[in-house]
């Protein structure tokens, strides 16, 4: 993909010059240029596959006490309580 | 011959203009008018019927784009090779409806962003919630050009003789976000999903209407249109995309390289639709305004059930106009192949009807905008200013917040139809709807990745790695597409 863009280092020197960002130039010949239908299948297969390699989430069982009245604001405590309520569901056993 | 800008046929057409854009910013406010706290704005009290929401999806899809750019792919193409993308539309919906929404009602979700936080924490939700709003202020401001090419031709009507420049383009842009931001920043999702259904309405009649004027307008009708397409059996519906003439390596490249393939359909477009349709706050959020989760499943089905008559429409209006413009002598052609429709509505279409149907496009156009505003304002607030910003806000503080974002969005908007119509006034072949749902592929897939991840397993994936994981993603599209 080439999209209009500016010379990042150009920035430090105070000025804006305007260049062309060119991504995927270092790919060999035979790779195909995929057409656009294809970009989700392309950044869905590949996010999916490290996201999934990351180790699983720590014990549940430490999230209760955040219900103890100590978050530093309220959207804090929301959160959390929306989150053992969602715990709840997800740690449902599976028929 | 161009009229006269003052005579009587043009005045009955701007006042059936007139009528539509009152009448729409009357319904908007009006519907909105009892919005309490920031889920009657955002999901109306999820008080919405399911058929106002299948209709809600539908005209929020269908934007002007679709109204514009999908009769130039059929005028272009002379064939039904872009519809079949519908295949994937429609399966994704099933699955979607069959994973995805349930969860959603769950959780009781108002930014769908808020799943990633309970299922994997804030750094997830931050990173997707920042690529739609991204995301979608670039796609839907591609779209808004196109309310300044409409503009553009109507102006070129009336006055043939003066230059066409970047201010004629952006005049139409502003008038139209300003209009749409007016009463979506009032009225939230109700005023949208109202104002939608007769949008919807209308963009359906003018589109079966335009069908039948071309068919009429073409000397010989339907006989002359399969004389100039070489005969039914040679317009095309399918295409594999694979040429066998090449050896398997250059095929399969050449195949990838093709963007209206069967495989593109089976499996590009339905996880395109996936994810704008799965994890795209705009196109989630009125599935949410349904009653209950059974009501909004049967609500995105049908949706996408009505998404293969309307494509289809659309192209046969672009492959008439092909043949129209073939076959009927001394007719001149616009700069641009996007603005073929909008050419041929303002300069061939009977009087009243070039009113209503100019008043569909816009209602399309308006369509798209309004859902998108009311997203986007919901996700910023529900995702950074609530947080972040102001967490004790009241129910008035939050409404307002929303109303104010919907106002920059709006902004941002205008500025990137702007530098869209610069690159169409540059390159008149440049075709939107690549354009448009190209700049939604670069991002979305890394959205549908952690969503998967989050509604198919239950303990794997972690919030940093994801985040580095969403990067990973954006950046191997931006290396691997055209």
């Amino acid at each position: 993909v080439t999209i209009p863009g500016f010379d990042v280092f150009a920035l430090f020197t105070g000025k804006i010059v305007p260049v062309q960002w060119v991504f995927g130039y270092f790919m060999p010949d035979w790779w195909p240029k995929i057409s656009w239908p294809w970009f989700v299948f392309v950044g869905c297969v590949v996010t999916l596959a490290i996201s999934v390699l990351s180790p699983p989430r720590k014990a549940r069982s430490s999230l209760p006490r955040n219900t103890s009245g100590r978050f530093r604001n309220e959207s804090e405590r929301r959160v959390s309580l929306v989150r053992l309520f969602a715990l709840r569901i997800v740690d449902a056993p599976v028929n | 011959m161009p009229e006269s800008p003052f005579n009587a046929r043009l005045l009955i057409d701007a006042i059936v203009l007139l009528i539509y854009f009152f009448g729409i910013v009357a319904l908007g406010l009006w519907a909105g008018r009892r919005n309490a706290n920031l889920r009657d704005f955002s999901l109306g009290g999820r008080s919405i019927p399911w058929w106002a929401g299948a209709c809600l999806d539908r005209a929020a899809e269908t934007s002007a784009a679709t109204f514009l750019g999908t009769p130039a792919e059929g005028f272009k193409t002379r064939g039904y090779f872009y519809g079949q993308l519908v295949i994937g539309t429609i399966l994704a919906r099933f699955v979607i409806a069959a994973t995805f929404i349930k969860p959603y009602y769950d959780y009781r979700v108002q930014s769908i962003y808020e799943f990633l936080t309970v299922r994997f924490g804030t750094k997830t939700k931050n990173m997707a919630s920042g690529i739609f709003l991204f995301t979608r202020v670039l796609g839907i401001g591609v779209r808004l050009y196109l309310g300044g090419a409409i503009m553009v031709v109507i102006w070129r009507y009336l006055f043939p003789t003066l230059p066409v420049n970047l201010n004629t383009y952006v005049w139409g842009i502003v008038f139209v976000t300003v209009l749409t931001t007016f009463y979506t920043a009032v009225g939230g999702i109700k005023a949208v999903v109202w104002t939608d259904l007769i949008q919807a309405v209308l963009m359906i009649a003018s589109v079966l209407f335009a069908i039948f004027l071309l068919i009429r307008a073409i000397p010989g009708g339907l006989a002359t249109v399969q004389q100039n397409l070489g005969g039914v059996e040679n317009i095309q519906f399918f295409q594999s995309g694979w040429n066998s003439e090449l050896a398997f390596g250059p095929a399969l490249k050449a195949m990838f390289e093709e963007p209206y393939t069967l495989l593109a359909a089976f499996v590009g477009s339905t996880l395109l639709t996936m994810a704008t349709h799965g994890t795209d706050q705009d196109m989630v959020q009125r599935m949410l305004t349904a009653p209950n989760y059974r009501k909004s499943q049967l609500s995105l089905v049908l949706s996408g059930l009505m998404d293969l008559p309307i494509v289809i429409a659309f192209l046969t209006v672009g492959i008439l106009l092909s043949v129209y413009y073939s076959v009927v002598p001394g007719l001149s052609l616009p700069a641009a192949d996007n603005e073929i429709f909008g050419h041929y509505i303002v300069h061939e279409m009977p009087v009243v009807f070039r009113g209503l149907i100019i008043a569909g496009v816009f209602a399309t156009m308006m369509g798209s905008t309004s859902a998108a505003l009311n997203a986007l304002a919901t996700s910023f607030t529900k995702d950074f200013y609530l947080p972040y910003i102001r967490p004790e806000a009241s129910d008035r503080q939050a409404i307002r917040a929303a109303r104010i974002a919907t106002a920059v969005f709006g902004v941002l908007m205008i500025i990137v139809a702007t530098l869209a119509a610069n690159a169409v006034l540059k390159d008149a072949k440049l075709t939107i709807i690549p354009i448009a749902i190209g700049i939604l592929g670069y991002t979305y897939g890394a959205l549908l990745g952690v969503f998967l991840l989050g509604m198919l397993t239950r303990t794997r994936g972690a919030d940093g790695p994801n985040v580095i994981a969403m990067i990973a993603g954006i950046t191997s599209v931006l290396s691997c597409a055209k």
